[in-house]
């Protein structure tokens, strides 16, 4: 009894532990944001059916990735007539091959970008800091500042691309 | 495909907004190239790692959200009639989860600060984060910190506060806190010089005083108090509690007023000058703020050619004497110790020939209040080197000269403390790393301006590429 409340608490803990790495593996390979919550839930669900074939020491995440996968890909052939793009059956198996590995890098990338972040200036802190908290809409942040949502959209997509760059150059001294 | 056409075309997709044609176009570059794939992943990363540090309250959303509570997708009408089952099956394992005691802990804590904040980690400032074990210290201002999943606090400088685990609890060394304890968080545990406060789900503020007393008061739920001789008390919702060495007293909860969130920040100025070349300043209205206003115009003449224009992307007042003003974005009535943190970049001015030989030469850059009564200045002479200090216009006092030229292209921050009445000046264009002040200077507190004014007299020339004032405001 005692064993099985063990592995129940270990699944729970994998479980919890893995939702970020989830979501996020199931956004690239579906491209939605808001479907990637959905399908996340319906992988929970069918992990927390599943639970008593979890053994501790198995690859919890391995496990998840692959039913991960497996809805993905019916969430895709469901909603084919609705949605416009999604990756062919080619590129969505490349891509779920080589995500997990960036995943895996996903501590020190946390890291990486919160050293990053400080180099910018609190204008495009403020930027960042206003469409990631308030989810989106810049048209508030442009009559603040004066500045048009134009030229706001712009700079954000200058700020994610240099970010990208600054950690991939961080990842590297860390690697070296 | 180029490097910057496939990132455009990435962020777009991550964004939603790609057409179809970019779509193609970008699928069979994936397809073929690996950078492209890898790239993907990265920007991907990204987006999901800033959500996940800015939007921390939806990272708890999978396990918390009622059924109405989830954004139905727009694509997926097959899979919203599971999603009773879906929740159902989320909040199972939420319950399982706190029934067998397992606790997710959000590890490290997280800091926030204030725009106006300064707090370092064991020497290091700027962090982002708190380890267990180390020890928070803000120097000023207030930092929010999100201990653990359940678990909000608010430090308000001067304050010190150790994080003793994994599980968020505290050590409060010194000054004032305030946490918030949402259901799910209970068995928090606050230390203080005397004792141990065990949460039983509420929102609390502790002040560690300087003398050794320590303030408590609840506002929502209750406290258990257990000081080192063992002896237990609880205080309830609206009570405050007084503790020294010498024992304990109720207190008026008035008495201790702690804050409970963040101070709002509102930009009330902008003006980088960013308009066509020859535009005049005069009327030309600000980013954020009025219209500029130049006192020494003759308004019913045409604009003079050598007024004030904007120029290379800033204003200089060379060759002419100035007397411009514009009035801040109103704010309705706010805190009156409210703080301002004032931020210019200043350019070199083309007329520097003559700064030896004129004496009398003046720059200044002053604020005053809504009666236009003229509250605290930054200024130069000619005779302190046209270096910049810092005037209390109220009382007529000043710094000690600055070694900031007001010829130099460089960024100050001049930074006004409602609470004290304090006026400091930085460089740079973030006061948070800044270790010294450039001069400082106390007036009195309470000012609250509404007004900015640039000015030269007798040769004294200066050249400005932005001007912002950002309001700092803690409720009362």
């Amino acid at each position: 009894m005692a064993d099985d409340e063990e592995i129940l608490e270990e699944f729970v803990r994998q479980l919890t532990n893995h939702q970020s790495d989830l979501l996020f593996y199931i956004r690239a390979l579906c491209g939605d944001a808001d479907a990637a919550s959905d399908i996340r839930q319906l992988v929970n669900m069918i992990l927390w059916r599943k639970r008593s074939i979890f053994r501790p020491g198995s690859s919890f995440k391995a496990w998840a990735f692959r039913i991960a996968q497996l809805e993905v890909k019916a969430y895709l052939r469901k909603s084919s007539k609705n949605k416009c793009y999604s990756f062919d059956p080619e590129l969505f198996e490349t891509l779920a091959t080589e995500l997990p590995v960036l995943i895996d890098e996903f501590p020190e990338r946390r890291l990486a970008l919160i050293e990053c972040l400080k180099g910018l200036t609190e204008k495009d802190d403020q930027l960042i800091r206003h469409h990631y908290f308030s989810n989106g809409t810049l048209d508030r942040l442009a009559t603040d500042t004066g500045r048009s949502v134009g030229t706001l959209k712009a700079r954000l997509f200058q700020l994610r691309a240099s970010l990208r760059r600054c950690i991939e150059e961080k990842l590297i001294t860390i690697q070296n | 495909m180029e490097a910057a056409p496939i990132t455009r075309l990435l962020l777009q997709m991550i964004d939603g907004t790609i057409d179809q044609n970019d779509f193609l176009l970008l699928q069979k570059e994936l397809r073929n190239n690996p950078n492209a794939r890898r790239e993907y992943g990265e920007l991907l990363a990204l987006e999901h790692l800033l959500a996940e540090k800015y939007s921390l309250p939806q990272r708890i959303a999978p396990y918390t959200a009622p059924t109405e509570d989830v954004v139905p997708h727009r694509h997926l009408h097959s899979i919203a009639s599971k999603k009773i089952l879906v929740t159902l099956a989320a909040a199972a394992i939420i319950v399982l989860a706190l029934a067998i005691g397992f606790k997710a802990e959000s590890f490290p804590a997280t800091l926030r600060g204030a725009a106006d904040s300064r707090f370092q980690i064991d020497g290091k400032t700027n962090a982002s984060t708190l380890a267990a074990g180390k020890t928070l210290k803000v120097e000023r201002g207030v930092v929010a910190v999100e201990l653990n999943r359940y678990t909000k606090s608010i430090v308000e400088g001067p304050a010190q506060v150790r994080l003793m685990d994994r599980k968020g609890n505290v050590e409060l060394k010194s000054g004032k806190a305030f946490f918030d304890v949402a259901p799910g968080g209970s068995g928090f545990q606050v230390k203080f010089p005397g004792g141990v406060i065990n949460d039983i789900g509420t929102k609390f503020g502790v002040d560690v005083q300087a003398n050794g007393s320590v303030a408590m008061r609840v506002l929502e739920g209750q406290i258990q108090v257990t000081d080192t001789g063992g002896s237990v008390k609880i205080i309830n919702a609206g009570e405050a509690l007084e503790w020294s060495t010498k024992g304990e007293k109720n207190v008026t909860p008035a008495a201790t007023q702690f804050l409970q969130a963040l101070p709002q920040e509102e930009v009330i100025f902008f003006d980088d000058f960013s308009e066509p070349e020859g535009t005049f300043l005069e009327g030309k209205t600000a980013d954020v703020g009025g219209a500029w206003d130049d006192l020494l115009v003759d308004l019913t003449l045409p604009p003079k050619e050598d007024s004030m224009l904007v120029s290379n992307g800033m204003i200089d007042s060379s060759f002419g004497q100035r007397y411009f003003t514009n009035t801040f974005r109103s704010t309705g009535e706010g805190n009156t110790k409210a703080n301002y943190l004032i931020h210019l970049t200043t350019g070199i001015p083309q007329h520097l020939s003559d700064k030896n030989t004129r004496l009398n030469g003046r720059e200044t850059i002053s604020f005053s209040d809504a009666k236009g009564e003229l509250k605290f200045s930054l200024t130069a002479l000619a005779t302190s080197g046209h270096r910049w200090i810092i005037r209390d216009e109220i009382k007529g006092t000043e710094s000690a000269v600055s070694n900031a030229s007001v010829f130099k292209k460089q960024q100050l921050t001049l930074l006004y403390n409602g609470t004290t009445g304090a006026l400091s000046l930085y460089p740079g264009n973030s006061i948070r790393a800044a270790k010294n002040e450039l001069a400082t200077l106390t007036t009195a507190p309470r000012i609250s301006i509404n007004a900015v004014t640039i000015s030269n007299a007798d040769g004294g020339d200066v050249a400005l590429d932005e001007l912002s004032v950002l309001l700092i405001d803690s409720p009362n």
